[in-house]
């Protein structure tokens, strides 16, 4: 049993304090932009590392007293990490009131965090920086009574005193009617508050403090609009910034009638783009950490992984580097090759009557019965095996054809046959084991597991503290066998599959929508002919409607999509494309890979998400053309 | 606060009252036709009450409403005092209806009420066997929307209760909107549940949810149908609150399990106790057949 230190997998688990545990992203040095006075918005769907980025760069991790030497910019520039309530927040809104009492208090909560998390600023600096202490604790907050003629003058009491203000403010707004409007702050209490520091500590003169509203797209239209206003104001000594999922930027209206717009008023910075070409290192760097800290030595030295400077970073990217980390992941998570799945089919004798049942069912199907033993007669290649089945099922085959190409195969003299194999083996050997109750053993290795993430960190390592904890003999071994990562990625699978119903209101809906889909290209593996293997991605035939657009907006949001640009344009098609994520393949016994799409219409779009069970089956019966028998498989196969 | 319960096999088991005002749900399975006809024979006036999370109203009959923090001055408008016998049909009743209605009752000074609820016999599920432990309850969630006057905001620190069903989601929802770590979380299962063995599905659902959340693995038990039970745990849990720490409590179990959660919130009117809650929209045709029938004498 693993400890639950190691497969902790959400940056809420590590609280504020991400010394020792945030790995430092490779694209670090390109963040410099977060150093600037104008605002970011910081996207990334789940598991992109976002949360823990913007922890990273707040108060509590940058003053640390684990984090040794506070290089003297971390003084510069403050990070303040806030998430709302949401769940909190809705209510202010509506319930009889004035639009214009939800804003200012919506606005007065602001205040009331973001000073206590300015206060709570200074008491980490106390504890790690003795000479700014010394004027810290002597600061006088008098300057505030111009807002609040009760706040208390001295940092340990101003601290409980806008938390006890806050809690009556939660009250109120609970019960708006039966307690009395409290003392409302705007926002120019923060800048007073910060002034106020910035006059009485030496250290903090130059200081500005730089907000990081997570989870953005969580808030209601009005509050939108209010963080929006903030953001396009934000100037020394407070900047805000805002982290949110990819598409979630629904609202760009400010109160005046002004909009937020990209690079006039902020930089978008796109985590996952960001980090594509470096993903497979920095998943791995950060799964090897918790390997070296909780389980045993597999690196010589951790601390160069939590250096923020340039030249270190730079040694991560390099290939000798990333090659040395990839030998030492790859060593605890062997990957097998296609041929060699084939291979292990025609070795076990389960699996190898199977493989000729069915090849001696085609040639009785096409009247060539006496073809099988020519074949078997030759001793070909298991992967060449693996194929002639779909290439019997293909329309129009003439199997004395398709049997000379593989006695060619088999001299190394048919490039005809060594494209069938190339196209089709894959989807052949998917197809072969789902039809079966044994697992896949193409979903294993440290490669498939990286494509199977899909740039999403936390999926990755779900996948491989999965796999350890299946694994019995790890510590001898320091490696995982393939059927212990293959129960692992199938366990794995089926969760995050589940986890989709907790995406948000809808979350029935896109379980639902996926469970189709990926049931849809299950159907569509079953053609026994592979002529289309490994279909696992879509676009939308047709004109695109208001509702499909929205459903498909959501389903990207929570990266149960993935839209990319379409890459052959055919008729009428619009120009994108949409993947099933690739965690939920295994599940469906479907290709991880960005391989083939089909074309679905709008209408069916809107179908798959809430269509009835009918009309969802009349889409299968229309995709696949055939009321498709499953393979009979022998209920004592093991 | 005391609860008397009374249950039995059919409606002609539990005290046969004459109430003067009865609330209830919509009419969506086999057992809330039964309590529907129960609730309406007992009752001088039978109101139908549905809350619309997103625009703070109750809804009575489909046409009046009162916004939820106007329900205690609606209730009085319609001629409710401390004197008015009232039963709270909580086989149809939402949670969220439950609650305020029963918070309008206490600020009237209301000491007394009753609920009604109906177990079910069967809950309508997937026939594939891979999802054998998945019931199909809820359609779609409103979201976590506070509730006016049960609501406040969830700091770092704050301790969570959640009151657990079948649909382990909802508990995963509650970890990817709030700040919530999962040592703070207290996971209360319906034991012994409505019918042998479906307390298996509950634990199996919530084995991920508390695997990838890091859920404290001290549970707590409850009978499904023992509100006082669900009372008297959170009430432990309460007193253990350190100095500026709130409790959250999450009804997502069995409706006598949310009905001791309200009660109890309705009795602790203070600025340190919670209800978080996320407005499920709830299956026709959820449920098939009645177990037992039980009526909860509650004294305030």
């Amino acid at each position: 049993m693993l400890s639950s230190e190691i497969t902790r997998n959400r940056a809420e688990e590590y609280g504020f304090d991400l010394n020792g545990e945030f790995v430092i992203p490779p694209y670090y040095p390109n963040l410099k932009m977060l150093e600037s006075e104008k605002p970011n918005i910081i996207e990334g769907g789940r598991g992109s590392g976002k949360t823990m980025l913007i922890r990273y760069l707040s108060h509590a991790t940058q003053f640390s007293e684990n984090r040794g030497v506070i290089p003297v910019d971390a003084y510069k520039r403050i990070g303040i990490y806030w998430k709302m309530d949401i769940s909190f927040a809705s209510i202010m809104n509506a319930r009889g009131a004035e639009d214009d009492l939800w804003m200012r208090a919506f606005i007065n909560m602001g205040a009331l965090i973001l000073s206590s998390e300015i206060i709570e600023s200074l008491f980490n600096i106390c504890k790690v920086n003795a000479e700014a202490k010394s004027y810290i604790v002597g600061i006088d907050f008098s300057g505030l009574k111009d807002f609040d003629a009760d706040i208390p003058s001295e940092l340990d009491n101003v601290g409980k005193y806008l938390h006890r203000k806050y809690i009556r403010f939660q009250s109120w707004v609970s019960n708006f009617k039966k307690i009395d409007e409290p003392l409302f702050y705007p926002l120019p209490f923060v800048d007073e508050l910060i002034n106020i520091i910035k006059s009485q500590v030496p250290l903090l003169s130059d200081s500005y403090y730089c907000v990081y509203i997570d989870e953005y797209e969580n808030l209601n239209p009005t509050q939108k609009r209010i963080v929006n206003t903030w953001l396009k104001q934000s100037q020394k000594p407070l900047v805000f910034n805002i982290a949110m999922k990819h598409q979630a930027l629904d609202v760009t209206d400010t109160l005046s009638s002004e909009k937020i717009v990209e690079v006039h008023d902020y930089r978008k910075i796109d985590l996952e783009m960001l980090l594509s070409d470096n993903f497979a290192t920095f998943a791995s760097e950060i799964f090897l950490m918790k390997v070296n800290r909780y389980l045993y030595k597999v690196l010589d030295d951790v601390d160069y992984l939590y250096s923020s400077e340039n030249e270190i970073i730079s040694r991560r990217i390099d290939p000798k580097y990333t090659e040395s980390i990839r030998k030492l992941i790859e060593a605890i998570f062997p990957a097998i090759t296609e041929r060699n799945v084939a291979e292990l089919i025609l070795n076990d004798e389960t699996l190898r009557n199977r493989l000729i049942g069915k090849l001696s069912s085609d040639f009785e199907r096409l009247d060539k019965k006496h073809l099988l033993e020519s074949v078997l007669d030759i001793h070909a290649p298991a992967e060449a095996l693996v194929v002639l089945h779909a290439l019997l099922n293909r329309e129009k085959v003439n199997a004395d054809d398709v049997v000379a190409e593989l006695k060619g195969y088999c001299e190394k003299q048919s490039p005809r046959y060594s494209e069938w194999v190339h196209n089709n083996l894959f989807g052949c050997i998917l197809n072969f084991y789902a039809g079966g109750n044994r697992r896949c053993p193409l979903y294993s290795g440290y490669d498939t597991f990286v494509t199977m993430s899909k740039d999403n960190i936390r999926h990755f390592l779900e996948l491989c503290y999965t796999s350890l904890s299946h694994s019995d003999d790890l510590k001898e071994l320091h490696k995982v066998s393939l059927d212990d990562q293959l129960v692992a990625v199938n366990y794995v699978s089926k969760n995050m599959l589940k986890e989709i119903k907790q995406f948000g209101p809808h979350g029935n809906m896109l379980y639902i929508f996926s469970m189709r889909l990926g049931n849809l290209f299950g159907e569509l593996r079953k053609r026994e002919s592979q002529s289309e293997p490994e279909q696992n991605q879509f676009s939308v035939k047709g004109g695109m409607t208001a509702e499909c657009a929205q459903i498909l907006r959501e389903l990207v949001k929570w990266s149960v999509l993935y839209e990319t640009k379409l890459t052959k344009q055919k008729g009428l098609e619009v120009g994108e494309e949409y993947q099933l994520n690739p965690i939920y393949s295994a599940f469906f016994t479907i290709s991880f890979r960005k391989k083939r799409r089909i074309e679905l219409t709008a209408e069916d779009v809107v179908k798959l998400y809430k269509g009835t069970e009918a009309d969802y089956k009349h889409i299968i019966r229309r995709m696949t053309q055939r009321f498709a028998k499953p393979d009979q498989m022998d209920l004592f196969e093991k | 606060m005391n609860i008397v319960m009374e249950y039995g096999s059919t409606g002609k088991d539990i005290s046969q009252i004459n109430w003067d005002y009865s609330f209830c749900g919509r009419n969506i399975d086999e057992r809330s036709r039964f309590a529907l006809e129960f609730t309406k024979n007992h009752s001088q006036k039978c109101v139908e009450a549905c809350y619309e999370a997103n625009a703070f109203t109750l809804n009575f009959n489909d046409s009046e409403s009162c916004i939820a923090d106007d329900v205690e001055d609606f209730l009085r408008g319609k001629g409710f005092t401390k004197e008015t016998s009232v039963l709270l049909e909580c086989t149809t009743l939402g949670v969220s209806e439950m609650l305020l209605l029963m918070q309008a009752l206490k600020d009237i000074g209301v000491v007394r009420f009753d609920a009604l609820y109906l177990e079910p016999k069967h809950y309508a599920h997937k026939p594939n066997f891979r999802e054998r432990h998945h019931f199909e309850l809820s359609q779609s969630f409103d979201g976590f929307i506070g509730i006016p006057g049960h609501a406040m905001a969830f700091e770092r620190g704050d301790r969570v209760i959640v009151l657990c069903g079948f649909e382990s989601e909802r508990v995963g929802s509650a970890f990817e909107e709030l700040d919530m770590m999962g040592k703070d979380c207290k996971l209360v299962f319906g034991m012994p549940p409505f019918i042998i063995g479906w307390d298996k599905s509950t634990y199996t659902n919530h084995i991920p949810v508390i695997d990838t959340n890091g859920i404290s693995k001290e549970f707590y038990y409850v009978g499904a149908s023992n509100p006082l039970a669900v009372y008297d745990k959170l009430s432990r849990a309460y007193i253990s609150l350190e100095a500026n720490q709130k409790l959250f409590i999450l009804p997502f179990g069995t409706k006598p399990m949310a009905l001791g959660a309200c009660l109890f919130k309705v009795q602790n009117r203070a600025d340190n106790l919670a209800i978080l809650y996320d407005h499920p929209v709830r299956k026709i045709g959820r449920t098939t057949e009645v177990s037992k029938w039980n009526l909860y004498r509650i004294i305030l």
